[in-house]
């Protein structure tokens, strides 16, 4: 578990409004406090496995997102697929640093031939950010977002891809 | 915070109220929609710098349906307090619209 001085920083520099309950979506610019993390009675500390999890599902939430990794990545999660039970871990092309009440998130992922990859990104992030904010509590600095490459529909593909 | 499939939705249902659009377009070349999770809405795109919105039509003449769509998405943004440009791309004529005025 990392934390960078400049995210212990800033963090006294965040907002203190209180956040109303429960997981509702939020929009990137909606500055969410840090909620009851760090409390009187003791403080929660969210692995960065948990933050990687959310912030892959998010991702692959938004219609457009093909699959997620590097190419290594993508290749050792297509061999784990062939094994019963396997799948992808919903991890795949995240990696997150978490501190104490901010994270910041990178994403590797692989858009769908033909869509924005303007229009997508911003919707990942914005999905990647509501989703961490409101189950994690943890404010969101950043979502970087590295496209991979572009899957063109194809028909060997079709009878390889599990996806969307 | 509004959520940006809400604002999608309203100006897509605001559009298609206008008589003579047909449809919404998800545009030529690169598709002109708003992803969100879980889906997205084809034919309305939010950009931080305007709003567009691609229909197809099924009558002419072409510009009062354009100014009519244009102030369509124009209240639907006002009402949330937005003032980006709106930019209607009329994206085809059904063949209807022709028949329909030589009858």
């Amino acid at each position: 578990m990392t934390s960078t001085q400049s995210k212990q920083a800033d963090m006294s520099a965040s907002g203190e409004h209180q956040r109303s309950g429960g997981v509702a979506q939020k929009m990137s610019g909606a500055g969410a406090a840090p909620v009851a993390l760090q409390t009187g009675q003791g403080s929660t500390r969210i692995a960065p496995e948990v933050v990687a999890k959310i912030a892959g599902l998010a991702a692959r939430d938004i219609p457009g997102v093909h699959s997620m990794g590097s190419g290594v990545a993508r290749r050792i999660g297509q061999l784990r697929e062939l094994f019963p039970g396997g799948s992808q871990a919903a991890s795949q092309g995240v990696s997150v640093d978490v501190g104490e009440r901010q994270a910041a998130i990178d994403l590797n992922l692989v858009t769908e031939y033909g869509q924005s990859i303007v229009d997508i990104t911003e919707a990942v992030r914005r999905s990647v950010t509501g989703q961490v904010e409101g189950m994690t509590g943890l404010k969101v600095t950043e979502v970087n977002i590295q496209v991979d490459d572009i899957h063109v529909e194809s028909s060997q593909d079709n009878q390889q891809s599990r996806d969307q | 915070m509004v959520r940006v499939e809400d604002v999608a939705s309203a100006i897509a249902d605001a559009a298609l109220g206008v008589p003579g659009v047909a449809r919404l377009s998800p545009g030529r070349g690169v598709e002109l929609s708003t992803p969100y999770p879980g889906g997205k809405v084809i034919g309305v795109r939010l950009a931080a710098d305007g709003v567009t919105v691609a229909i197809t039509v099924d009558r002419v003449p072409l510009p009062p349906i354009a100014s009519e769509v244009t102030a369509a998405a124009r209240r639907v943004l006002s009402a949330i307090g937005d003032d980006r440009p709106v930019t209607v791309v009329i994206d085809d004529v059904l063949p209807e619209a022709l028949s329909r005025r030589v009858a």
